[in-house]
Formats: C-alpha cells, structure tokens, sequence
C-alpha cells in the first residue's frame, strides 16, 4: 500500500515520539535505563535496505532527537549515522540477521558500539571512570534497548513464495 | 569524467557516511549558534504543540504516586493554614522589604508543564509558555519549594528548561547557616552533589543549600534542597548529596523569574579572563 520510505518514515517519526514522550512506559526509571527506540528502527532499516538508507535516516532521526533535546546538537546524529551505515553491513537477500534471536544480538552489539561513542564523549568533562560510565550506562542500555527489540520475533512475517514456475 | 562519475556511485554509501559524520561534528562544535536556535524553535513549537495534546493522556504510574503524596501534603497542609493566616501580615511587610527590584528580578511569569523527563542524564521539562511571554534562554525556572532550573531554548509558545537532575547544569551554591560555597552538578544517577568541599568546611546533615550571589544566571537566596549525606572523596575533598527542594515527580506548574544579570559585573569579569 504504502512506498517502503514512507512506511519507514512512518516508523522512524513514530519511534522519536515515543521516545521523546512515552518512554516512561517501558523505562526503569530507578537506575535511568531507558531503551533506544529509534536506533532499533534504524539497524531494521539497515538491514532491509542497506547502508545508504540506513545513514541517511540515522543522521535524520539523530538530528531530530538532538534538536528536541536541546543540549549537544549532533552527538545523536553522529552516533546513529554511524551505526545505520555499519548495519547496512549485515543487509542479506534472504533477511538472514532479521531472523530468529540474529535481531536482537546485532542490536545488542551495535548498541554497545553507538552507546560507547555516546557515552563516551557526553561525559568527557565528567571525572567517571571508564569502567563506572560502561557498568551504569553502556551495557544496561544496551542490554535492555536488545531485549526491547524481541518484540520484533513476536510480528508476523510474510513467508517467501516456494513455488517455482 | 565518467570514470568519476563511476567512482562516486560506487562508493556513494562511503561519502554520505563521511557527509553526515563532517556535518554532525561542526553541529557538536557550534553548538550554541543562530541555525541551531533557530531549528530548535521550530522543532519545539512543533513538538510541544504535539506534546500539549499527549499531556492530556493520564500517566496511571505517575497518578498513584502522585495520590499518596497529595494526601500526605493535604495532612500537613491544613495543620498550615492555621499558621499561614497569621504569617499573612508578616509576609507582606517582608515581601516589601525584599524589595525584588534590587535582585534585578523585572517578574515572574507562570507556566504549566506539558511533558518532563526524569529518568535520563540531561532531564528537561517543556513549559506552555515560550517569547510571545516573553522568556528568554537562562531565565531561573523557580516554584514556591525553590530552584527547578533554567531555560535553555524556546520557540514563540514553548520552552525547554534544563532541571536541576541534568548533568549539564552546574550552579554556584552556598550553604544557608555557614555560609560554605560549592558547585553543585546532578550526579547522573539519583542525587545531587556538591564535589571539592574542603574537608574542614563546616556542612551538616540538614542544613539548606541556596543559589550563590556568585551566580550570573540566578538571583541569590533561591533554596536547592537539604544536605542529606556528606562523604569523603579524598584526602582534601569531600562529597556532599543534596536533597532537592522540589518533588520534580509531582511538578506541574513552575513560575519564571525575569531576571536581568549584572552585565558590568559578567562583562568585567569576562574582561579578565580574554586577558
């Protein structure tokens, strides 16, 4: 019905209110874990259109969400351009990294690389420790923003056409 | 010609990676200049409208809590009313004497809060109110409890103010009964903390911390919170936890001080520091 870059648009401006306002819901607001909505639909995009796609919307959606944020303009972008452009690697004809629990550990792994560059340089004037900043931010967003991205196993996907003619 | 023309299809993916890397990198350089204000207001009067029709959706988390502790205020509030009727002369001749004209305070403009964070490191909350009413980025945002923070972007309607429990807010402090000076920084996780006290400053459990007649963006006396812990952090230095005085949980109205900082005073001391 829809072209697949409105369908994606769609999906990324859905994913930015949400993360932006409704976040609360599935937040553990006790020990500041929240999970990154948009940047799962970014490594989706990533995977099912290639790199291009996935950079261009990544810096897209960062951009937007530094701009509502309003501190640090283009640490966002930075990260999520970079991330789109490295899931675009696992891009396969046969959505091979969309399959089964694939999702979900890439999303972990590039979490971890996007969050360490985040973290990283957002607290670079801050006296945390290495180990401090990837124990309390890093990993558990990382951990978490995975576990969120499960909830992609449970759609229903179309199957591919077996029939030959 | 062709032949670059070839190249540039073929590695296309390569230089819009290295396009929004360049372009991301002069934003995180040139944060604070005109474009980005400008593509701030548009993005929060946007958002903020969106916002403001979401705010309607009751948060069921949020409003239990928010029933226990009105019901403990409301206890405490009618054992107050008794006292607040006889302070009702008294404030009046106080509030004359403040004489709000010598903190440079011009007024103060209310607002109603239509979303808040509170659960991330750079925690903000976006307020009804924008530079149609005249707010302008760093006024003090205040309650009758005491500081929320400062406002960092506005559009015509709506604007954003960071909060206290936001790791890019620093204020200069002071401490109510000795007077004992500090900066005082969100510790990213659930308190605020003042760093680099000398261990023999005089700071008690339960003393009050007020904003510092230092500060060129806030007018003094305003309260922070309590000190609740005081830890040490080296030899020298030790590490005081603050427990702010206002329930950011339950924040729904703030008020905006128009203040107008000392620009003989910010202008001197910038002055020195190009010399």
């Amino acid at each position: 019905m829809f072209s697949p870059y409105i369908k994606y648009i769609i999906l990324l401006i859905l994913a930015i209110v949400i993360q932006k306002s409704f976040i609360w819901l599935i937040s553990i607001s006790q020990y500041n874990i929240i999970p990154d909505i948009p940047l799962i639909i970014i490594i989706f995009i990533g995977l099912k259109r290639g790199r291009l796609e996935a950079t261009i919307s990544g810096f897209a959606a960062g951009l937007i969400i530094d701009i509502l944020s309003g501190t640090f303009v283009g640490l966002s972008a930075l990260v999520y351009s970079i991330i789109g452009f490295i899931a675009g690697y696992f891009k396969r004809e046969d959505d091979k990294y969309l399959k089964r629990y694939y999702f979900s550990l890439l999303v972990f792994i590039l979490l971890l690389i996007g969050n360490v560059i985040y973290f990283f340089t957002y607290f670079q004037s801050y006296s945390l420790l290495f180990l401090e900043v990837l124990l309390k931010y890093v990993i558990p967003n990382s951990t978490y923003t995975a576990l969120v991205s499960l909830v992609y196993l449970i759609f229903p996907r179309r199957k591919q056409s077996s029939l030959a003619y | 010609m062709k032949k670059f023309g070839l190249f540039l299809f073929q590695t296309k993916e390569y230089l819009i990676l290295t396009i929004t890397v360049i372009i991301s990198l002069i934003l995180i350089f040139s944060n604070d200049n005109s474009q980005i204000r400008f593509l701030r207001g548009i993005a929060i009067g946007s958002f903020g409208t969106l916002q403001s029709g979401f705010s309607a959706i009751p948060n069921i988390f949020e409003i239990q809590k928010e029933n226990k502790f009105l019901r403990e205020n409301n206890i405490t509030l009618s054992n107050e009313i008794a006292n607040l009727k006889e302070a009702k002369l008294e404030n009046i001749r106080l509030t004359k004497l403040l004489n709000l004209k010598q903190k440079n305070i011009l007024g103060i403009i209310s607002g109603r809060i239509v979303n808040k964070s509170l659960i991330q490191t750079r925690n903000t909350i976006t307020i009804n109110i924008g530079e149609a009413d005249s707010v302008k980025i760093n006024m003090p945002v205040i309650t009758d409890d005491g500081l929320v923070g400062k406002i960092v972007s506005t559009s015509k309607n709506y604007s954003i103010a960071q909060i206290l429990l936001n790791r890019d807010l620093k204020i200069t402090v002071k401490c109510q009964r000795s007077r004992v000076d500090g900066i005082l920084n969100f510790d990213g996780f659930q308190s605020l903390a003042i760093m680099n006290v000398p261990k023999s400053a005089d700071v008690n459990q339960g003393d009050i911390f007020i904003t510092s007649e230092y500060s060129n963006h806030f007018p003094a006396g305003i309260p922070i919170g309590t000190v609740i812990e005081t830890g040490n952090l080296d030899n020298l230095f030790k590490k005081i936890i603050i427990k702010p005085a206002v329930n950011f949980e339950a924040l729904e109205e703030v008020f905006i001080l128009i203040f107008i900082p000392d620009k003989e005073k910010i202008s001197l001391e910038k002055s020195l520091l190009l010399k």
